[in-house]
């Protein structure tokens, strides 16, 4: 092969500080934009956790964003610019340039930055959810997931319903577990996830913010009726919940007495 | 003192046993059961493709399937199996044997300056695995397909269709070819390499192709304890993972995802070193950070061990293991972002040309670093437990290993494919085949982030409930399946070129590309014994304006001659 | 190998001639070559008994009780401590003679090689009668518990294991009587002896985790 001399460059290329310019513009409008948007008015926030789980979800939209601005815009500003010409000799070549110390240690340390920032982050909401309000006070209610339903089982009520509800404003301390296969119990507008294993009780500690009916799903495949699994959940206010409760339990002891005497025979 | 002696000296050798083997002359001998690489290399890629299309038409179905929420066209139990057999196809028939078998095979020897792997017989019997394994998980469409996805959960897969069983021999026997190559390929790259190859000359394919050997290797045979376990706890009741009887679903979880994760990286390193080639040789500029790109790839080779249980993060995984796996995962972004920015550089104050291998590179950097950003949100363990088991997390590893792995091996063929055949491809169409393929391809995926955020799971065959929650739901699964059908019809373009370039395509000479690894400097497609004599590498590949570091090669153009007579019948014993 | 000390770099660009009919050269690079391929696939070997080992010691962590207790309630016995405790002792024993079997063989004592060889497989394979025993007179099954799972999973493996290095060491045997190998040239009996003291550490780790744990 020809030898060719390397052409020189002084500077950053035509345009670049103006490019970069343009992207941090779009950056800063772009954190504006996400800081400023209202989650609950897409997707509800029903839970403390779900606005924590949304900050932090903003957190990353702003950072994780400017990096793709960054990165898409300078990979498509770069392959315009620097793109071979017609009028440029066949064996012409860019400028021969393999390292740039300062550059890389800058574009490790960055990033490492960011990522401890959120892992901080990351850990006190995560530290919330495992540990957080499990007061004497809060509301103990077991999830009971099975082939293709779920079930709650209430303090104070002798058998499980079919139905979720929940007290606004009162602190919930969810025990998951199944009595089958692996379902994942998810309430989207509570941000809030986990997996009923067989044999295994996971834990999730939250407090309804917002009242409403919502909708539980499954996530994870559990046989043929996957994708039809789904339960109701209704956050209403503690008085409500109590009539709600007194007349689950007034069902539940009628439903009991005519097979009490069944029994004896 | 060290030497390369394999270049000279293997004529010598036993014949049963010798390095470079005699040309044959039987058909069969030539192209079936070959133990010559390239053809090895030609088989994986020829087997990997016919997969792939399969493996496609099954995801064109999915997505027909989901335009409506009630589900268009199929009964649960058969979408079950579509999504099943679509993802482990593509993941054990398509990539890993794309990357690993197809390019590692026919690339890596020529690029080391070698004659063959360590051990050709070995690598022909890992080719022959793969399309039985292949037939095997296809067959289990016969008697009941795998329902359970393509990580098979336990309990739910111990109580799968009896074609859960072939599932697992065929994935098992894919697992052991892997483990087979992976081991040839470390021998290969540690031994073999040409004269004056020290590691930190090595072309950035090999060095890929090097971490991805090591994962291979290690982390395959994980796999086949996980799937031999759950084998012999279907067939023969055997308590492992079901908790009726003792077992723990959970151990499940770690035994997949202990392969499962490294296999993620399996995938993508050599993606990683295809890109970092490619990038090279079109922007007429050594790679930026040569020693970073290699050792990132490496250290992520590494770490990819320690970051399995992110995958389980809502699994019931203790406490106090969430956090190092979370803190792991943030850490495996720094190496993979360095990669992205040297990438990014390389670009900077080139003379770009964009070939239709250039354009998917570039396709790669913009989807990859997409999907690398995404991957950051589902690391984070609270935002995890939202965006755990939706389309959020189908959309990320589309992003992945469709921008990533599958734009990386289309690339490599576009690159590699004048070297392969002799014949060069017709530009205007692959660079057709590049934008329907990056339109297609984003409108499917990108979609489905926000899918999954609204609140659309996984693996569901129909979406009423998401759909009374969601109102746009149909229309963003439609647009989904819209550049779904786009994306499809794209690949077809790619195998008309292929054909085209049999056809019509001009001889490609040594060097389309003006590249400079040493694969570019012999013949296309290259002879039998790949090297007259073995080169001497002086530097690093990378710096066009030096002249091009190989010695040994000048006289290419000239007839091989035999090195020496064979010695006398001397037994060398180097067999057991 | 071609990893180059700098200073023949700088002497010649790291070019060595190496002469075509150099037999020796050849032999000792195929070697070097077979050797790493099959330290890799014994360090494969050890990944694939150490992903049940982990599966063992996860199930065993996942129940209170150790043995576990069956579906009627009854705690599980212990396992034979003494008998086990023999039986590697045998299969330690054959670790020795093989080690004193390939000496022999550098020594070029032949007779000798051929003895020590052949203590070696006979001890293998009176492991194997003792793991049939034991197999046969244990109180628990494969399917029954965890920890019949694990066990006969884990020494299965182990037996089959042994069982393949005694045919392997058979046809070493057979091999060196035909004069496959040389005094000089005997990298086949390097890698049978390599198998087999790789199958005795394994036995040391289930033994071990089964009877002393």
């Amino acid at each position: 092969m020809a030898q060719v001399v390397a052409p020189q460059q002084k500077g950053m290329g035509p345009g670049f500080w103006t490019v970069t310019l343009i992207m941090t513009a779009i950056n800063i409008i772009w954190g504006f934009f996400v800081t400023n948007l209202d989650f609950g008015t897409l997707i509800p926030e029903a839970s403390d956790r779900a606005v924590d789980i949304d900050n932090l979800f903003k957190f990353m939209a702003v950072f994780g964003g400017a990096i793709t601005v960054y990165v898409t815009g300078y990979i498509v500003y770069f392959c315009i610019v620097w793109r071979r010409r017609a009028t440029d000799p066949p064996d012409a070549i860019g400028i021969q340039i393999h390292d740039a110390p300062a550059l890389e240690i800058w574009w490790t340390i960055i990033p490492a930055i960011l990522l401890a920032v959120l892992s901080w982050l990351s850990v006190k909401v995560w530290a919330q959810i495992q540990f957080g309000t499990a007061t004497a006070t809060a509301l103990s209610t077991e999830v009971i997931a099975h082939q293709f339903a779920y079930s709650f089982r209430y303090p104070g009520l002798a058998d499980p319903v079919d139905e979720m509800h929940l007290p606004i404003g009162k602190p919930v301390h969810l025990i998951v577990t199944s009595t089958d296969v692996i379902h994942s119990f998810w309430v989207p507008d509570m941000r809030l996830k986990a997996d009923t294993v067989p044999g295994i009780t996971q834990y999730l500690n939250f407090t309804p913010t917002r009242l409403g009916t919502y909708t539980i799903e499954c996530t994870e495949f559990c046989g043929l009726a996957h994708s039809q699994m789904s339960g109701k959940l209704v956050v209403e206010s503690p008085e409500q919940f109590q009539t709600w409760l007194d007349r689950q339990k007034l069902a539940q002891s009628k439903a009991a007495a005519p097979s009490n005497p069944g029994e004896k025979k | 003192m060290a030497v390369s002696a394999i270049g000279y000296g293997q004529q010598t050798f036993d014949q049963e046993h010798d390095h470079i083997h005699p040309e044959p002359d039987s058909f069969i001998r030539k192209y079936v059961f070959s133990i010559d690489h390239k053809i090895i290399g030609f088989q994986y890629m020829i087997t990997g493709f016919l997969f792939f299309v399969i493996a496609g038409l099954l995801a064109e179905v999915i997505r027909i399937q989901l335009l409506t929420p009630a589900g268009a066209i199929l009964k649960p139990e058969v979408y079950n199996g579509v999504y099943t057999l679509h993802g482990t196809a593509m993941v054990w028939m398509v990539i890993i044997p794309l990357v690993t078998g197809g390019f590692g095979n026919f690339v890596m020897p020529l690029q080391i300056g070698a004659r063959d792997v360590a051990f050709p017989w070995l690598n022909m019997v890992s080719f022959w695995i793969f399309p039985v394994s292949g037939m095997l998980l296809f067959a289990s469409v016969l008697v009941g397909a795998p329902d359970a996805g393509w990580t098979e959960y336990a309990p739910i897969s111990v109580q799968g269709p009896p074609g859960t069983n072939l599932w697992c021999a065929a994935i098992f026997l894919i697992g052991i070819s892997s483990t087979m190559t992976g081991l040839n390929f470390m021998v290969t790259i540690a031994k073999m390499r040409a004269p004056g190859m020290t590691w930190t000359r090595m072309p950035l394919f090999t060095w890929a192709t090097f971490a991805t050997a090591l994962i291979n290797m290690v982390a395959t045979v994980a796999l086949s304890a996980a799937l031999a376990a759950l084998f012999i706890e279907r067939v023969f009741g055997v308590p492992f993972f079901d908790p009726a009887h003792g077992g723990s679903p959970i151990l499940w979880q770690h035994m997949f995802w202990f392969y499962s994760h490294p296999a993620v990286y399996i995938m993508i390193l050599p993606a990683f070193g295809i890109i970092s080639e490619v990038l090279p040789t079109f922007a007429r500029k050594p790679i930026f950070g040569y020693k970073m790109i290699a050792f990132s790839s490496l250290s992520i080779a590494i770490l990819g061990f320690a970051v399995w249980a992110h995958h389980m993060f809502t699994s019931g995984l203790a406490p106090w293991l969430q956090l190092p796996f979370m803190l792991i995962t943030m850490v495996i972004g720094i190496p993979t972002g360095i990669k992205i920015f040297s990438w990014m550089a390389t670009l900077w104050g080139g003379k770009i040309h964009f070939s239709p291998a250039m354009l998917f590179a570039v396709g790669f950097l913009l989807t990859f670093s997409f999907g690398g950003v995404t991957g950051v949100f589902l690391a984070s363990v609270p935002a995890d437990l939202h965006e755990h088991g939706t389309y959020f997390v189908v959309a990320h590893f589309h992003y992945v290993l469709f921008g990533g792995s599958v734009f990386g091996i289309f690339s490599g063929m576009y690159y590699w494919w004048p070297k392969m055949t002799g014949r060069l491809m017709n530009e205007a169409l692959g660079k057709w085949h590049f934008w329907t393929t990056f339109i297609g391809f984003n409108g499917t995926f990108l979609p489905m982030h926000w899918l999954g955020l609204y609140g659309m799971p996984r693996r569901y065959a129909s979406y009423p409930a998401f759909a009374a929650l969601y109102p746009q739901a149909q229309f963003w699964n439609d647009v989904a399946s819209g550049f779904s059908f786009l994306m499809a019809s794209s690949t077809l373009l790619f195998f008309a070129n292929m054909l085209w370039s049999f056809k019509y395509g001009k001889p490609a000479g040594k060097n389309p590309w003006g590249a400079r690894t040493l694969e570019w400097m012999i013949a296309s497609p290259p002879p039998y014994y790949n090297f007259k004599h073995i080169p001497a590498v002086l530097d690093n590949p990378y710096y066009f304006d030096k002249p091009l570091p190989y010695r040994n090669l000048e006289d290419e153009d000239t007839p091989l001659e035999k090195p020496v007579d064979k010695p006398a019948s001397h037994r060398t014993g180097a067999h057991a | 190998m071609a990893v180059l000390s700098t200073s023949a770099l700088n002497a010649n660009h790291g070019v060595i001639e190496v002469r075509y009919d150099d037999v020796d050269r050849a032999y000792s690079v195929q070697r070097d070559l077979r050797l790493l391929g099959f330290a890799l696939f014994l360090l494969s070997d050890i990944v694939l008994f150490s992903m049940f080992i982990f599966a063992y010691l996860y199930l065993r962590n996942s129940v209170p009780l150790w043995p576990p207790v069956n579906s009627l309630g009854h705690q599980l016995p212990r396992f034979d401590l003494a008998f086990a405790t023999m039986n590697s002792v045998v299969l330690f024993g054959s670790g020795v003679t093989m080690h004193f079997a390939l000496e022999a063989w550098k020594r070029v004592e032949r007779s000798a090689f051929f003895a020590w060889l052949f203590a070696t497989i006979v001890l293998g394979v009176c492991f194997l009668l003792g793991q049939a025993y034991e197999y046969h007179s244990i109180a628990i099954t494969w399917a029954g518990s965890t920890m019949g799972a694990t066990f006969f999973t884990l020494t299965g493996m182990h037996g089959l294991h042994v069982f393949v290095g005694v045919v392997y060491l058979a046809i070493l045997g057979i091999q060196a009587s035909r004069g496959v190998y040389t005094p000089a040239k005997y990298f086949g009996l390097t890698a049978g002896t390599l198998y087999w003291h790789f199958v005795d550490v394994i036995w040391v780790a289930l033994f071990f985790l089964f009877y002393l744990m």
